[in-house]
């Protein structure tokens, strides 16, 4: 017994210490390793409309494009685009849009094909040059049994590690 | 054990002498050979061991014995002539002919105005049990003194590597797959003419093995590429170009 | 006096302790798998015709076949020997970091990367969710690898998303026996393309 109350306050230390360190180390590692990438979703409600790296996106919905590019693609495979009504501000970021199931299992990049790109006319990126707003139309090449709802996760590089995850339906 | 005699002994003849009848111990006392004895006991072993060194070392003074060794002296690297293989750790390299041209398209060099395009062929053979990227190492496996650093419009004059059959810019050289490449060099279209001698360096890159926590039993890198050989090139000036590279899309 | 001495061993029990514990010692060290294991990706072996699932990968070797020379629909040729596998790809969850960086034959000790000369037809771009394409890897072979070798009969082919971070990914393995394989006629290597 007299052990520890002769050594009462050194304990007392180690144990506010000891998690504090475990704190600030893990902490700083945690930063370093997730603070560039994104986690941190802004969920945007279906319909409705956000502030975002200084400019406005709202309005995203999703439409079948199959019977547009059937030539390019194979017979079972079908063709979704998002559309996203971006107004930028006084700086249009650049952005990176990808597809995911509502439930999180399956992830899409942009649309392609064996041979490279696919033919597709709409902007399916974010122009950084021109401060007049556009319409995002990005396709995304789908399995048959891929089936809604969908998650549009738009990320824009400086605003890591929080990116807009907008519901699209479907 | 003789030293601790030599004591005992000469205890005896200092103390009083109990049994003086035997006068042969005092005849020892006298003896250098006793006397030896009993000195060397009393000497401390590091001194005996100093003086030695002394006299060992002053003899090898005497005889130059503690001048600087020479630096080794460096040989002069071995002179090939076109069609003779040099080896090193990553390639055998056989260099074949150097061609002058005004330009050669496919081999990745672009010859500017007032420059012509140097072409050295090669057939290259990678030795070691991994691919390797030809163009990581051609820079400085291959080397031109005489060539000027800089080109006319200021930026660094450097080489391009390129497979003969089917121009393939910076080929991947499989193991144990001979393939014939072309390494060119723009240089100033006055400064090599047909029949110059051009001498071309062949560096050797070193295996450098290292070891991390964590890392594979294979982990190595290529490093310190030194001057190995020297080949001497006939130039052959094909003009235009009726050497022009087989083009395979 | 030391602790043992307490517990009334004499000498010989003493003897029996130590050297059982160097015995156990030596067991531990030979049943310890060397620096390299925790490195090692996931292996998935791979028959013909059958899909393989590996991490975010399901892969099908459809055909291994040998060349003398190799030549592609756009005009692009090359001298042979070569080693032909032609394979079906998907990625299952992730599409983002699909891309098969490594597909390589091991010989022996010696590695070789699949070309990507024949500019439309290398296997080397990203795979798609649920959407397999189809591909033909080529390697080009030493003179030394038409002989009857115990090495040539165990060559593997391996496929694998990364390069360079190989450790603890999967990796989709088929061993060829080159032995087997002709290596007499010209062939042509066809485009990346749908499988369906």
């Amino acid at each position: 017994m007299s052990w520890w109350r002769r050594n009462g306050l050194a304990l007392g230390a180690l144990a506010a210490l000891i998690p504090a360190a475990v704190v600030v180390i893990g902490g700083q590692e945690w930063i370093t390793y997730y603070g560039y990438r994104p986690i941190s979703p802004i969920e945007v409600p279906e319909g409705e409309s956000v502030e975002f790296a200084g400019a406005t996106f709202g309005d995203a919905g999703l439409t079948d494009a199959t019977a547009e590019l059937t030539d390019q693609i194979p017979a079972d495979a079908k063709v979704v685009v998002v559309e996203i009504a971006v107004r930028p501000g006084a700086e249009p970021p650049m952005c990176d849009l990808t597809l995911r199931e509502a439930s999180g299992a399956r992830h899409w990049e942009r649309a392609s094909s064996p041979s490279g790109p696919l033919d597709w006319d709409g902007t399916d990126y974010c122009p950084s040059d021109s401060t007049a707003p556009y319409l995002i139309e990005a396709p995304f090449l789908l399995p048959e049994d891929a089936e809604g709802p969908f998650v549009a996760e738009l990320v824009v590089a400086d605003e890591l590690p929080r990116f807009l995850r907008l519901e699209v339906g479907d | 054990m003789r030293e601790g005699e030599a004591f005992t002994q000469a205890a005896d003849v200092a103390a009083p002498a109990s049994a003086p009848e035997d006068p042969a111990s005092a005849q020892k006392r006298t003896t250098p050979r006793q006397w030896i004895k009993v000195a060397a006991g009393k000497v401390p072993a590091t001194w005996i061991t100093v003086a030695a060194t002394a006299v060992f070392l002053g003899a090898t003074a005497g005889f130059g014995g503690l001048a600087d060794a020479p630096g080794p002296e460096p040989e002069p690297l071995p002179v090939l002539a076109a069609g003779e293989t040099h080896t090193n750790q990553q390639f055998d390299i056989t260099v074949e002919r150097a061609v002058l041209i005004d330009e050669l398209p496919g081999s990745g060099t672009y010859p500017e105005e007032g420059e012509r395009v140097l072409a050295v062929v090669a057939t290259l053979q990678n030795i070691t049990d991994d691919p390797l990227l030809s163009s990581q190492f051609s820079e400085a496996t291959f080397t031109i003194e005489e060539l000027p650093a800089e080109r006319p419009s200021g930026d660094e004059a450097t080489s391009s590597i390129a497979r003969v059959d089917d121009s393939t810019l910076a080929p991947w050289l499989q193991p144990d797959v001979p393939v014939q490449v072309v390494v060119t060099w723009p240089v100033p279209a006055d400064l090599l003419g047909a029949g110059d001698l051009v001498r071309l360096t062949l560096s050797d890159y070193e295996r450098y093995d290292w070891a991390r926590l964590g890392g594979s039993e294979d982990d190595h890198s290529w490093v310190d590429p030194a001057p190995a050989a020297y080949v001497d090139l006939e130039i052959e000036d094909v003009g235009a170009g009726a050497d022009s590279e087989e083009d395979g899309g | 006096m030391s602790p043992l001495s307490a517990t009334h061993l004499h000498s010989a029990g003493r003897w029996a302790i130590g050297v059982g514990l160097v015995a156990a010692a030596w067991g531990v060290m030979a049943l310890t798998p060397d620096t390299d294991f925790p490195k090692q990706p996931f292996p998935v072996a791979a028959t013909l015709g059958e899909p393989a699932e590996a991490r975010n990968l399901r892969l099908t070797v459809l055909d291994v076949s040998g060349a003398s020379e190799l030549s592609d629909a756009h005009g692009w040729s090359g001298p042979g020997p070569w080693l032909l596998v032609e394979f079906e790809a998907e990625a299952v969850s992730e599409e983002a970091t699909a891309s098969l960086q490594r597909i390589e034959l091991r010989i022996g000790d010696r590695t070789y990367r699949a070309t990507d000369r024949p500019l439309f037809a290398a296997p080397r771009e990203r795979l798609r969710i649920g959407l397999p394409a189809t591909a033909t890897a080529a390697f080009e072979l030493p003179i030394d690898a038409l002989e009857d070798s115990a090495q040539n009969r165990r060559a593997v082919v391996s496929f694998a998303y990364d390069d360079i971070n190989r450790q603890l990914d999967s990796v989709v393995t088929h061993e060829v026996d080159l032995t087997q394989i002709s290596f007499a006629a010209p062939a042509e290597i066809p485009d990346r393309e749908w499988s369906r």
